[in-house]
């Protein structure tokens, strides 16, 4: 399912209102692992939500094949991860994989069953404990197994493992690596991890500061699995900073 | 497991003390009975009448559990409603801080001067006591489950009936919790000041009775059964919430 997005500008109400972002316009290829990369408060977690349906733009447009957001939301093409794994605590692990199931769509190809989609996880014997038994990187695991019974064909995923020591985060992105391969589901995902981005994603769109326009955009041609210390893993590293402003332009004082 | 036990014995201690220190200061000022009468003389009076106050309690215990569901009941459903319908909220609640702000003692004669001396009374003062709490806390809870949560079902698009039964519902049960911890006890208070003002039988009418004789060991009598029946009610209440939201891990309410 390619993601179009065209000329979306998103302001929020208030005294001032707030622009969080600008004349956005992208596309995302059907099966395409993109990576929007952006500073604190650039508005890339806005984009999420406006490609989620969860926001309206106050310009612009957003379509999912040629479906709005709300369509496609309502079909259950989309499937949702963010920072928190947002997991119902007084549900067993096997419950909130089954919850996800519910609400997937119907007859969705590729949506995992339950069983299976936990043994992907990791999770295999975990069925019958609660949230609050697990850790914070097995709960953000469980969250994976649900989104994977969804059988969506966009997953928009909002700095899933911020909130994870570093350890289990670069962990757990190989694993989601690993998961998206064979399904190879549309990915937008929102990060301000210049590395992860390098490790993850076949595209990477920089975002500037509020409010936020495509300041780079640009393919991550390297072969998987990625090597950190690949020359061309170095020169994108030293891109990516620069358009982030990381690196102070040249005769700068 | 250690440290309940050990805050147990603390509470315990601490009880103990104050009624040996009760008895011995009652005791050492030889304090007439009419003003202050020692434990051991309530207690007395206790083992002396155990029908009469049995019977009294089980009446105003009845009338406070009573009071108690219909306030939960009515706390819930409007909390449920307002929660389905936001637009409704400011109408409703003006009128429910209205009832909130009405003092109860004002309002108890006139409905035992309406529906007579009977217990239907008494359940009307204690469910108009309890229903705020509850409905407070309830719609706390309904209307704001984790935002991520419920950022998660919306991109489900799933309808708000379904929001409410598999998200806001269980998400409230610890909410309702905090009511009744508020409203049990709260229930007994209601169903005694109710009786207070005219009632055929209950604790109520026996504290009623042995004030205008000046007898404080029988006031003071139901008072102790008072008290423990609204400890035991919180103790039940607390048990109750262990047991079912056993899931909450490190989440608190309030």
């Amino acid at each position: 399912m390619k993601i179009t997005i065209e000329a979306l500008s998103h302001t929020y109400p208030g005294q001032p209102p707030r622009a969080a972002l600008e004349n956005v316009s992208f596309l995302v290829p059907s099966g395409q692992f993109c990576a929007v990369l952006g500073p604190s408060g650039c508005g890339k977690s806005t984009l999420l939500r406006l490609a989620a349906g969860l926001l309206r733009p106050t310009a612009g447009r957003v379509r999912l094949d040629e479906a709005a957001p709300e369509q496609a939301a309502a079909e259950r093409r989309i499937a949702w991860l963010a920072q928190s794994p947002a997991l119902l605590p007084w549900l067993t692990v096997r419950g909130n994989v089954m919850l996800g199931q519910r609400f997937a769509r119907t007859g969705a190809r590729g949506g995992l069953q339950p069983e299976e989609a936990l043994a992907r996880v990791g999770l295999a014997d975990a069925g019958s404990t609660y949230p609050f038994q697990l850790s914070g990187g097995m709960q953000q695991r469980l969250a994976l197994a649900r989104l994977l019974c969804q059988g969506a064909e966009v997953w928009l995923m909002d700095e899933p493992f911020a909130a994870l020591d570093a350890l289990t985060r670069e962990r757990l992105a190989a694993e989601l690596l690993g998961l998206w391969q064979p399904l190879q589901p549309s990915v937008l995902w929102v990060t301000h991890q210049i590395h992860e981005t390098l490790r993850l994603a076949d595209r990477a769109v920089v975002l500037g500061t509020r409010p936020g326009q495509v300041v780079l955009d640009v393919p991550i041609d390297l072969p998987r699995p990625r090597r950190e210390s690949a020359p061309q893993f170095q020169v994108l590293v030293e891109e990516l900073r620069g358009a982030l402003g990381l690196i102070p332009a040249r005769g700068a004082a | 497991m250690n440290g309940s036990h050990n805050s147990r014995r603390v509470a315990l201690a601490i009880v103990a003390v104050f009624f040996i220190g009760w008895e011995v200061a009652v005791t050492a000022t030889h304090t007439p009975v009419y003003l202050l009468p020692a434990p051991s003389r309530v207690l007395q009076t206790l083992w002396a009448y155990p029908g009469m106050y049995a019977e009294a309690f089980v009446i105003t215990l009845g009338e406070a559990l009573a009071g108690l569901a219909l306030g939960l009941l009515a706390g819930g459903l409007i909390a449920a409603l307002l929660t389905l319908q936001p637009g409704l909220e400011g109408g409703v609640m003006t009128l429910a801080i209205l009832l909130k702000s009405t003092p109860m003692v004002a309002l108890a004669p006139l409905l035992t001067l309406w529906l007579g001396f009977g217990v239907l009374p008494k359940i009307i003062i204690t469910a108009l006591l309890t229903f705020f709490p509850a409905l407070i806390n309830l719609l706390s809870g309904l209307q704001r489950p984790d935002p991520a949560l419920l950022d998660l079902f919306r991109s489900w698009r799933v309808s708000r009936w379904e929001i409410f039964i598999h998200l806001r519902l269980p998400w409230a049960l610890p909410y309702l919790f905090a009511a009744l911890k508020i409203s049990a006890p709260l229930a007994l208070i209601g169903a005694v000041v109710a009786e207070w003002t005219g009632a055929s039988g209950g604790l109520g009418r026996t504290m009623w009775l042995a004030y205008s004789n000046l007898n404080l060991p029988f006031l003071f009598a139901a008072i102790f059964l008072l008290s423990a029946a609204g400890m035991t009610l919180y103790w039940l209440v607390a048990w109750a919430e262990q047991k079912a939201i056993f899931w909450q891990g490190e989440r608190n309410v309030e």
